[in-house]
């Protein structure tokens, strides 16, 4: 159990940023995600975390020591490996003791570890089996429980449930919670899936470019993106968004776009007042509109839609709804019961207290 | 569809195979052809020529192929890295494969030459790149069997081992780098990695390059002919058998003693290999 301090660090390969003066703390114990779409820099500052990358430039602490230039196996952290990275001549037993048996730890200890952990990961019963005969599953707790075994003061995982069945990721996921909550080590998480991201932190750091983007509770960054990036990467379905013109009249703030005009609650305009007469992009998300009839929110003059709909995905308990009304499109999230068929004709009710705007020229978030 | 499989089979391994068996158990008598008869290896088995070149076989072979082992996997750990020109040091280390066997002989023939080999003037000390004078009286190479048999095994091992290191080279390409960079993260240093994980996960590219060199140096002829005439092993002694003494039975004989031969230290090396790759493991 540890902190990690990153400060301003970067990497560069080749003439090539890859990671741009990054600022982040991971608190004792935390459990801290890095998310962001491939190509972001995120697995390079969990690669330089763990020592297997240099830090161009900039300062990297594990616990209070500058760890810039400690080699990887002076660090105390443990990192499990997208690909696993198992070995595959040695039996599951066999793995999980390596990181023991390289540090010298008496046999005895190492057979009462490797005892404790396989019985903490269900790996119990595996033990004499090699990698190529282990599941998906199986092996993604084999290298969990490799990393764990060491006792590390921080835990790298870098896409650990990427490569399993969208079931057994979910159970994983759980499992992950489980473990953290019982063990208390501070671990640092690497996924491109924003909904694991969401469902395993505490706090979810968004990366975009090499550059953070937004650090804060999953909440928070459901709640309040700070710019259009953030907003469109969190959340599923996608956030819709409008190109929309802040206006005034008779006393009323409306936000009207091409198909259709919105009014704005008072707090809302409060804050937008600046961008009065500008085009600014509103954005909702699908779950903060509703059908009428069925909304959980007072329909008032301004908040509903009249739309057509255009494709409908079932997902069971819920139905994806892409609706159109003059060429401009957008999803709702409608209950299973809905019973909704292409061309079929809606009035959607916006719960406008739940909407977003942002500047058109640089993305950020204005209100509210 | 097995028709070319079957013919293949037929014409190039079945057919000589046999004939060879036949002609090796088959005994000129006084009274005619004896068949099945084992007279030819019991000659053999008391003829001190074919003792002494299983003996020097066998030690040529024990001695050669661990020697291409290290060859090979030394050249392949050197070319494995990213480095400028390693395209070009690559090709330059297989070029002894592009030239003929033949040649190397020769080319070695008049090197270790006596009394006025290159490298007995070069031990004299007649060369100013090499200003030492070793031995002041020129080795005649091929007069001794020690000698001779190193020469023909040097030759032999630098023509032969860019196959061992491309063997190597693709068994260390073929391991997973995450998989050093884990034992990296977990503690381990350079020499634990290499013993732990990069040895035993290359056993089964050295395994493929000790039966594939083993096999090669138990039937080798072209060095041992050419540089250790006077000194057969038993393929070079098989030419003799036909050729000098006119016995194509007793050159069968030879040539199924060095089949069986060939079969037993493949299985030996295949087996001694798994044990090998558990013992890394376990210790």
């Amino acid at each position: 159990m540890t902190t990690v301090r990153l400060e301003k660090v970067s990497k560069t390969i080749g003439a090539t940023p890859v990671v741009r003066e990054l600022d982040l703390v991971v608190g004792d114990g935390e459990f801290v995600t890095l998310v962001g779409p491939s190509g972001c820099g995120k697995t390079t500052t969990l690669r330089m975390i763990a020592g297997l990358e240099e830090v161009t430039s900039g300062r990297l602490y594990i616990g209070d020591r500058l760890a810039n230039d400690v080699p990887s196996k002076d660090r105390g952290i443990a990192m499990v490996f997208q690909s696993y990275a198992l070995f595959p001549h040695m039996t599951t037993a066999q793995n999980i003791a390596f990181g023991l048996k390289i540090r010298k730890v008496p046999g005895d200890v190492v057979a009462r570890k490797v005892s404790w952990v396989l019985s903490l990961l269900n790996l119990k019963g595996l033990e004499n089996r090699r990698p190529r005969d282990l599941s998906g599953g199986q092996r993604q707790r084999v290298a969990l429980a490799r990393a764990m075994v060491v006792d590390p003061e921080v835990l790298l995982l870098d896409e650990p449930l990427s490569n399993l069945d969208a079931k057994l990721r979910i159970k994983m996921r759980a499992e992950l919670k489980r473990i953290h909550r019982q063990l208390k080590t501070t671990i640092l998480y690497v996924t491109h899936d924003q909904v694991e991201a969401m469902s395993l932190s505490e706090r979810i750091a968004v990366m975009r470019e090499g550059r953070l983007a937004q650090v804060g509770t999953p909440l928070d960054i459901y709640r309040k993106p700070t710019d259009l990036f953030v907003a469109g990467f969190v959340g599923s379905p996608t956030m819709n968004f409008f190109d929309g013109t802040i206006e005034q009249k008779e006393g009323k703030a409306t936000i009207a776009t091409r198909a259709f005009e919105l009014a704005l609650p008072e707090p809302v305009w409060q804050r937008c007042k600046t961008h009065k007469g500008k085009t600014v992009i509103l954005g909702i998300r699908p779950e903060h509109i509703y059908r009428r009839g069925s909304s959980r929110i007072k329909e008032v003059s301004g908040n509903t839609v009249k739309a057509v709909v255009t494709v409908v995905e079932p997902l069971g308990d819920r139905v994806i709804v892409e609706v159109e009304r003059s060429d401009v499109r957008f999803t709702l999230v409608l209950p299973e019961e809905a019973r909704m068929v292409p061309e079929m004709a809606v009035t959607a009710v916006f719960d406008m207290e739940h909407c977003h705007l942002f500047d058109r020229a640089s993305g950020k978030r204005i209100a509210p | 569809m097995l028709a070319p499989a079957v013919i293949y089979l037929g014409g190039f391994l079945v057919i000589i195979l046999v004939k060879v068996s036949v002609l090796a158990l088959s005994y000129q008598g006084a009274s005619g052809v004896v068949f099945p008869s084992a007279q030819h290896f019991m000659g053999l088995s008391e003829n001190p020529e074919f003792r002494e070149a299983l003996t020097r076989t066998m030690w040529f072979t024990l001695v050669g192929t661990p020697v291409e082992l290290v060859a090979g996997l030394v050249l392949a750990f050197l070319v494995v890295g990213d480095f400028k020109g390693r395209g070009l040091v690559r090709s330059v280390f297989i070029l002894p494969l592009a030239i003929p066997a033949i040649v190397t002989a020769i080319i070695l023939y008049i090197v270790f030459d006596f009394p006025g080999g290159h490298v007995n003037d070069l031990l004299r000390g007649c060369h100013a790149v090499f200003p030492f004078r070793l031995i002041s009286t020129p080795i005649n190479w091929r007069g001794s069997g020690f000698f001779a048999l190193m020469v023909a095994m040097f030759g032999k091992v630098w023509r032969d081992m860019p196959i061992s290191m491309l063997i190597i080279l693709a068994g260390l390409q073929a391991i997973d780098k995450e998989q050093i960079e884990a034992a990296r993260t977990l503690g381990a240093n350079a020499g634990q990695i290499f013993l732990r994980i990069t040895l035993p996960l290359l056993v089964p590219a050295m395994s493929t390059v000790l039966v594939l060199r083993s096999i090669e140096m138990w039937k080798e002829f072209i060095f041992p002919f050419i540089l250790a005439g006077s000194y057969p092993l038993l393929a070079t002694l098989i030419e003799r058998a036909y050729h000098e003494w006119r016995n194509p039975n007793e050159a069968c004989a030879i040539a199924l003693v060095l089949l069986v031969l060939i079969m037993g230290s493949t299985g030996v090396v295949l087996y001694v290999s798994r044990r090998l790759k558990k013992w890394l493991v376990a210790a």
